[in-house]
């Protein structure tokens, strides 16, 4: 179940930022952050690469794959959509792939990144922290693009009474379908 | 096993204020902030520093509130979710905040202490598919989640 709790997980935060990304114009993915900081294809460029780096041939090679360049994930980049799209799945591909290998009784096992060895209950927690945190700016960036066009992922404001009397949206799964029906203006709590 | 219990007291200590591989964790990314810079909002109804502090504060008392079976309504403030910061501009309600947040999460982490491991994949309430495991993986990343907002709010000001 351990496994399959951290699954949940990365897929709301997967949700989550296809759902912020789904509300920009195609200007917008490749836009500087406010003060000249990343934009959002280059966080998702950073995102893919740290995915795919990871978990392609996860328990047999080293997460830091000699063709993986980090450094470049950071440039300056005009993406279009589509190209957006294919970097992001190519990376949670690869992750999905592995984690549907996994058991809990994998997760004392080691792997290796960067030459370290690491507990794979410990890989698997960095990875989904460092994927968090990320598409927690991808959400906070997208808001700042839109401002008052901006459909709420989440409990929308003043709504948090009526959503207590009756929380539909607590499990991961339920959480990911509701935040890609409110980016399409679907209006769910 | 008790061994799964302390994997996800791991996960809780390491989003919120123990070493983390990620990055800043939600403790390191308040610390040092003044509450001028907690109040500071990069757009008209956009949340600041201090009202993402009060959510994961209240998101913490709602994880350890569906653990112990408390009833609703103990939370320090009145309202849910989110609430509207800062009242007070002055240092000391920014530290109120701050302890607030502390003291929700070492109630929370008590909480999932004393969770049996038997019980961490049992529903929570009938009709739910909430468990401990769910529920305690779930409000560890949401304090990562907005500890990279935060880190973002910090550099949009400066």
């Amino acid at each position: 179940m351990y496994v399959q709790s951290l699954e949940e997980e990365y897929k709301r935060y997967k949700a989550l930022g296809e759902a912020a990304i789904a509300q920009l114009s195609d200007e917008h993915l490749s836009t500087p952050a406010p003060g000249g900081g990343n934009s959002i294809a280059a966080i998702v460029w950073h995102v893919a690469g740290n995915l795919e780096s990871r978990f392609t041939d996860f328990r047999t090679s080293d997460g830091e794959k000699p063709w993986r360049n980090r450094d470049a994930e950071f440039e300056t980049r005009t993406v279009s959509r589509s190209e957006l799209t294919e970097k992001w799945e190519r990376g949670w591909r690869a992750l999905l792939g592995a984690l549907s290998s996994l058991t809990d009784a994998d997760l004392q096992q080691t792997v290796t990144i960067r030459r370290q060895p690491l507990r794979i209950d410990q890989a698997l927690h960095r990875s989904l922290a460092h994927t968090t945190y990320h598409v927690g700016q991808i959400v906070f960036l997208a808001k700042q693009f839109r401002a008052e066009r901006w459909n709420c992922l989440s409990i929308p404001l003043g709504g948090s009474r009526a959503y207590n009397e009756s929380p539909r949206n607590e499990s991961p799964g339920a959480h990911a379908r509701a935040a890609l029906a409110r980016a399409r203006g679907e209006g769910s709590t | 096993m008790r061994g799964e219990i302390d994997q996800l007291l791991f996960l809780i200590d390491t989003a919120y204020d123990h070493v983390s591989w990620h990055g800043t964790n939600l403790r390191g990314s308040i610390r040092g902030v003044t509450p001028a810079q907690a109040a500071w909002r990069p757009g008209p109804r956009r949340h600041n520093i201090w009202e993402l502090v009060v959510h994961a504060a209240y998101w913490k008392y709602v994880a350890w509130r569906r653990l112990t079976g408390a009833a609703r309504g103990s939370f320090a403030e009145d309202g849910s979710n989110w609430f509207v910061r800062p009242t007070d501009k002055s240092v000391a309600a920014w530290k109120a905040d701050v302890a607030m947040l502390g003291d929700a999460h070492r109630t929370l982490r008590e909480a999932v202490a004393a969770v049996n491991h038997r019980d961490l994949d049992r529903a929570l309430a009938r009709n739910s598919r909430t468990t401990p495991r769910r529920l305690i993986t779930g409000v560890a990343y949401h304090d990562v989640y907005h500890a990279g907002q935060i880190q973002l709010l910090k550099r949009l000001r400066s």
